[in-house]
This record gives C-alpha cells, sequence and structure tokens, in this order.
C-alpha cells in the first residue's frame, strides 16, 4: 500500500479524474474531500463491508431444501383470510 | 447449455436466459452468471438467483414493491453504462432476501443494497443506496402479505409489472 502524509487542505491525486481533499484533521477524525466522475460510486468502506458480509450470510441462509421456501409462504398467506 | 446445481440437479437452459453480473454479486467477484429460477408453489413471489458457476450458491429474492410501495432507485452513470440502461425505469429490482435458519418467518430482505438487472440485455450490478432509508435487513412479513393483498384489491395482478425475466427451469 502506498502511504502519503499530507496536511489539512493538501490533497492526492488519483488519475487523471480523482482527487481526495483532507478537508479538517480533528482528533482521530479525518474530513476527507473526494472528487470523482459522477459516474464512479463512492462508498464507506464499512457499509461496503457490510453488504459483502449481509452477501455471504444470505447465501448461507438460503435453505438447502427448497421446500421450506414454500412451507413459510403458505404459513403466511393463509393469515389475512 | 446445462448447470448442476445442489438444490435443483442439473439445469437444462438457454444460453440467453443467463443473467451476467460483470462485477459478480458483492463477496462472491468469481460467481458472475446466475439463472433466475421461479419458485412456484402456490403463486409464491420467490425466486431462485442460482449460480452458474457454483452449485451450491443460490440465493432467494424478491421484487422489492413487494415489501415496500415506493421504492425509488437513482442510477449511478457507471452502473448505467456497465448494464447498458439509460436510466432507472428500463431496469428491474431484485432484493436479496436472509432467512434465519429454523425461524424462516423472520426472514428479511437487503432494500439497502438492490441487484438491479437490465432484462433486455441480461446484465446486472447490485448498488447500494446512499440514503438511509433502507436497510440491509428489512423484515418481510407481515408487510408482503399485506402488500399482496392490496395489489390484488386493486386489481392489480401480482407480480405483474417490472419482471425480472422469465424463469427457465
Amino acid at each position: 500500500m502506498l502511504i502519503l502524509t499530507r496536511k489539512s487542505g493538501e490533497g492526492i491525486r488519483i488519475g487523471d479524474t480523482i482527487t481526495l481533499k483532507i478537508i479538517e484533521i480533528r482528533g482521530n477524525q479525518v474530513r476527507l474531500g473526494v472528487d470523482a466522475p459522477k459516474d464512479l460510486a463512492v462508498h464507506r468502506e464499512e457499509v461496503y463491508e457490510m453488504i459483502q458480509q449481509q452477501n455471504r450470510s444470505a447465501a448461507e441462509s438460503s435453505p438447502t431444501d427448497p421446500s421450506v421456501l414454500t412451507d413459510v409462504w403458505r404459513s403466511q398467506k393463509k393469515k389475512p383470510e | 447449455m446445462k448447470i448442476q446445481t445442489t438444490r435443483f440437479g442439473e439445469i437444462d437452459f438457454p444460453q440467453e436466459a443467463l443473467l451476467h453480473f460483470p462485477e459478480g454479486v458483492l463477496g462472491f467477484p468469481e460467481d458472475r452468471d446466475y439463472l433466475l429460477l421461479e419458485h412456484d408453489r402456490d403463486n409464491s413471489p420467490f425466486k431462485w438467483l442460482q449460480s452458474a458457476q457454483s452449485p451450491e450458491l443460490a440465493f432467494i429474492v424478491v421484487d422489492p414493491l413487494l415489501i415496500v410501495d415506493r421504492y425509488p432507485i437513482m442510477i449511478d452513470c457507471d452502473t448505467a453504462r456497465m448494464i447498458q440502461v439509460r436510466d432507472a425505469a428500463e431496469t428491474a429490482a431484485m432484493a436479496i432476501l436472509n432467512i434465519p435458519q429454523g425461524d424462516a418467518i423472520r426472514m428479511t430482505a437487503n432494500l439497502k443494497a438492490p441487484l438491479l438487472v437490465n432484462p433486455e440485455m441480461r446484465l446486472g450490478r447490485q448498488i447500494i443506496i446512499g440514503s438511509q432509508t433502507f436497510s440491509v435487513s428489512e423484515p418481510v412479513f407481515p408487510r408482503l402479505n399485506e402488500r399482496l393483498d392490496s395489489m390484488s384489491r386493486a386489481g392489480r395482478g401480482v407480480m405483474s409489472d417490472a419482471e425480472p425475466s422469465a424463469a427457465t427451469a
């Protein structure tokens, strides 16, 4: 990993189109400005990781026997009647 | 073409039925082609998104509009380009379900990160909705039954529009 030291107000450029700016440093919090083309999705890392985790857990949760799904659907469908 | 699956045995289908996710689904970068299968017992709204690469990998998905009555999607240019659409109106969304073992009633849907599909071009991508409106684990019941009830009262067929694709089993 490339590691750079930056001061508040300074930035780094990634390629031609992406700029990261250190907006403010206060205690252990850093405010970052991301200037990237509108067509790039930018997400907080933990959000990204949470989705990955959620997908893995969903995949594991898929019943090995599909009839589990039929059973729960039948039991729920009857209720409103 | 034929694929092997742990749940449905061998499936034979035309290759154009595959949905291609150029990046895979988050956490599963190797699995890029999926087959959408109806779970068609008793008009169930559930579908299976079966990986063509991994026999044991299958997500259960549902139309988000069966859980919430408004599900606005803003599509970024990167996604639009990847799945070859001009705007969200040309796409269909699917929410991945998480089903607690032995307690399937408490299943939840990931409305924060839906799978967005271009049904025409058979391309898809998982997107992350930036706003805090929806979470990764929204309860499915009883909202699902209520939505289906109000839809049938309004004379609207269940799953009438924005069908992600015809399933081929």
